[in-house]
């Protein structure tokens, strides 16, 4: 049995005349009660492997990426239904034969990767194909885990981008997708719309030949959910407004528009399905304001599954007008500001490049230093450290005069991760010794 | 059941409204038997002085809130160290008392509210406490059990349990109980479903039995 616990993580307490309330529920899926999720429920998974002309160059790439999806069929575990396509401006089934899933075993997982070892590369790019075909696959299944992953190394070039939104409107829902760029001529923001509309990552692979490990990650963080089509059913009072719901961990991911209405108080925001594991969400209601001394609940959020509620937690507001209190701020709400304002800077500072606003850009890349340094970030501040150099003489970090295009894609791709990091808590007391 | 607000709202809901979220009176002093001076983990103390049960700042007369972190004397809830440093040191203790207003809101037949019951301390120290009553025929016996007179035989022989999280917090699981168990009043909460706890919650099970959980900030060092 999986058990979910929710916990909000807020300063209840605001300043007379304010109005906006802003937590950060962490919700925490576990097996710990001992029954075993060995077997879990129904599971489908289907590899889609980029074998577009691209693929080629460099020629280790496709080879590579026959590796690869060979390594993550070995971690699909038995009784998995599973199938592999090969996508170029069409989608083509390669294994098992088209139009049906099969169960995995030791026979059938080296039948598949018989088929993937023969793929060579060649024709063009269109992933809302790719995404379509396997969602006809997925609908043939049974209820359960419903997941795909991607692997591209090329931009969609031979669809329209209202074409491949069609596709994802097509497929929301029905299936999950992590998605993984290779080399770097591929847009972040294209994958990035595929993996939030289908609720899964996108991440680089920089060298093809990391892409074994990655793949196996992947596989067993899908294969490891048990748990589908949990929702997050968020009630807020009259006259209250959503600004926003976003997950903040382990990556921003804005489903604030995502919302399907339960009730007039009551609407519904899909999370995929859980494994192991712990998700941030931060939400900000506005709410009308009142007197000091007056206590409302802002927002109910719940965890749905099936229609039954398997966790709850309250965010709360409090008017106040001592300053002690409504100024400290929780250190949760304060990193996924800072983090939002990073993904969306870097949004900002990519664009300055483009259009050769270097003032702009300069200015972006000093606030995001800025940021990674408070949140005390490696990852941000290594990427940061790829696209950017000291000015000697201000001591301020200018953009680099020639940034690697792998560093620059691997540095807005991950833009939007959420490390857990520890910065120290704005409402912290001096650390307490360990007794 | 419905319950009305400040406002004049009906709410299905009994510790906020469920239309417009403001507070309901008079959630914080439900039951007879909780009365804050009896409770045997806030000892009555003197008029000022007392000390914040998170943050450890005496209270200043009859302040509502803690100057320190503004934990709320009143609602018992409340205060602002991180929850991390709170719990790390925290105790987290349970006390058991019977609740006259729960079990005259349940009408239930053929059991009899006692006419004496003395709170029962317990502190929580394992990773798993199950609450029940012993049952030596099934070979049952919960690490907290509740059977001996007088006995609410309402509880389920394995009724639920508390189990502790990473950061040393405390959550309710149901374990599929016939009755069912409610928390800060509502609907009872799904079997199997851990529902994270905080100081001053307030469990209901059985025909009256009343848990409250108190956690308590460990010592703060200068």
């Amino acid at each position: 049995v999986t058990t979910f616990r929710s916990e909000t993580h807020q300063n209840p307490y605001i300043a007379v005349g304010a109005t906006s309330v802003n937590a950060v529920v962490s919700i925490t899926a576990s097996d710990s009660l001992g029954a075993a999720a060995a077997s879990g429920p129904n599971a489908a998974e289907i590899i889609i492997v980029d074998v577009s002309g691209s693929m080629n160059y460099p020629r280790t790439k496709i080879r590579s990426a026959r590796e690869a999806t060979a390594a993550a069929i070995d971690c699909i575990r038995d009784g998995v239904r599973f199938g592999v396509i090969a996508g170029t401006d069409t989608a083509q089934q390669i294994y098992p034969s088209p139009g049906r899933l099969v169960e995995a075993s030791d026979a059938t997982r080296a039948d598949a990767k018989r088929a993937v070892s023969k793929l060579s590369a060649g024709g063009g790019t269109a992933m809302g194909w790719w995404l379509k075909q396997a969602n006809e696959l997925f609908r043939d299944e049974p209820p359960g885990i419903k997941h795909a992953l991607l692997l591209t190394d090329g931009q969609n070039a031979d669809e329209t981008p209202a074409e491949l939104d069609d596709a994802l409107r097509e497929c929301e829902g029905n299936f999950q997708c992590d998605c993984r760029g290779v080399g770097a001529d591929w847009k972040p923001d294209e994958l990035r719309e595929i993996s939030t509309m289908l609720l899964g990552e996108t991440d680089v692979i920089r060298e093809p030949e990391s892409m074994v490990a990655d793949f196996q990650e992947v596989m067993e963080r899908a294969m490891g959910r048990h748990v589908s089509d949990v929702s997050i059913r968020l009630w807020t009072p009259v006259g209250a407004e959503i600004a926003f719901v976003k997950q903040a961990y382990p990556e921003i991911v804005d489903l604030t528009h995502r919302r399907a209405v339960v009730s007039e108080r009551e609407g519904d925001y899909p999370t995929g399905a859980w494994g192991d594991e712990v998700r941030d969400y931060h939400v900000s209601i506005t709410v009308p304001a009142h007197n000091p001394g007056d206590e409302m609940l802002a927002g109910r959020l719940k965890l749905v599954i099936d229609g039954e509620v398997a966790a709850e937690t309250m965010i709360k507001a409090i008017w106040s007008e001592d300053e002690h209190l409504t100024t400290k701020q929780e250190r949760r709400v304060v990193e996924s500001e800072l983090r939002n304002e990073f993904a969306e800077v870097t949004r900002e500072a990519v664009e300055a490049r483009a259009q050769g606003d270097t003032e702009r850009e300069t200015a972006k890349l000093i606030r995001l230093q800025e940021i990674a340094e408070t949140l005390k970030d490696e990852d941000k501040l290594n990427a940061l450290s790829h696209v950017t150099e000291t000015d000697p003489e201000t001591g301020k970090v200018i953009p680099k005069a020639h940034i690697d295009p792998a560093d620059e894609i691997e540095w807005r791709t991950r833009s939007v991760k959420t490390n857990r990091t520890r910065m120290p808590d704005p409402a912290d007391e001096p650390e307490v010794p360990d007794s | 059941m419905t319950a009305m607000c400040p406002a004049g709202h009906q709410s299905a809901t009994t510790d906020y409204c469920d239309e417009c979220g403001m507070r309901m009176s008079g959630t914080t002093d439900l039951g007879s038997t909780t009365d804050l001076s009896l409770d045997p983990v806030t000892k009555p103390t003197p008029s000022t002085g007392e000390p914040c049960p998170v943050c450890t700042t005496a209270r200043v007369g009859r302040d509502q809130f803690c100057e320190e972190c503004g934990y709320d004397f009143v609602a018992r809830t409340g205060g602002m160290l991180s929850r991390a440093n709170a719990s790390a040191a925290a105790t987290w203790e349970i006390v058991v008392t019977a609740d006259r207003a729960y079990f005259d809101s349940l009408d239930a037949e053929n059991i009899h509210f006692p006419s004496a019951y003395s709170p029962q301390q317990f502190t929580l120290a394992a990773q798993e406490v199950r609450v029940g009553r012993r049952s030596a025929s099934r070979n049952i016996k919960p690490e907290i059990d509740l059977s001996g007179a007088p006995e609410d035989t309402g509880i389920s022989h394995l009724h639920l349990q508390f189990v502790r999280a990473d950061d040393g917090s405390y959550a309710v699981v149901d374990l599929d109980s016939t009755n069912g168990t409610t928390v800060n009043g509502g609907t009872s909460i799904p079997r199997g479903a851990a529902v994270a706890l905080t100081d001053g919650d307030r469990i209901h099970l059985g025909a009256w039995t009343l848990i409250t959980v108190h956690c308590i900030a460990g010592e703060t060092h200068g």
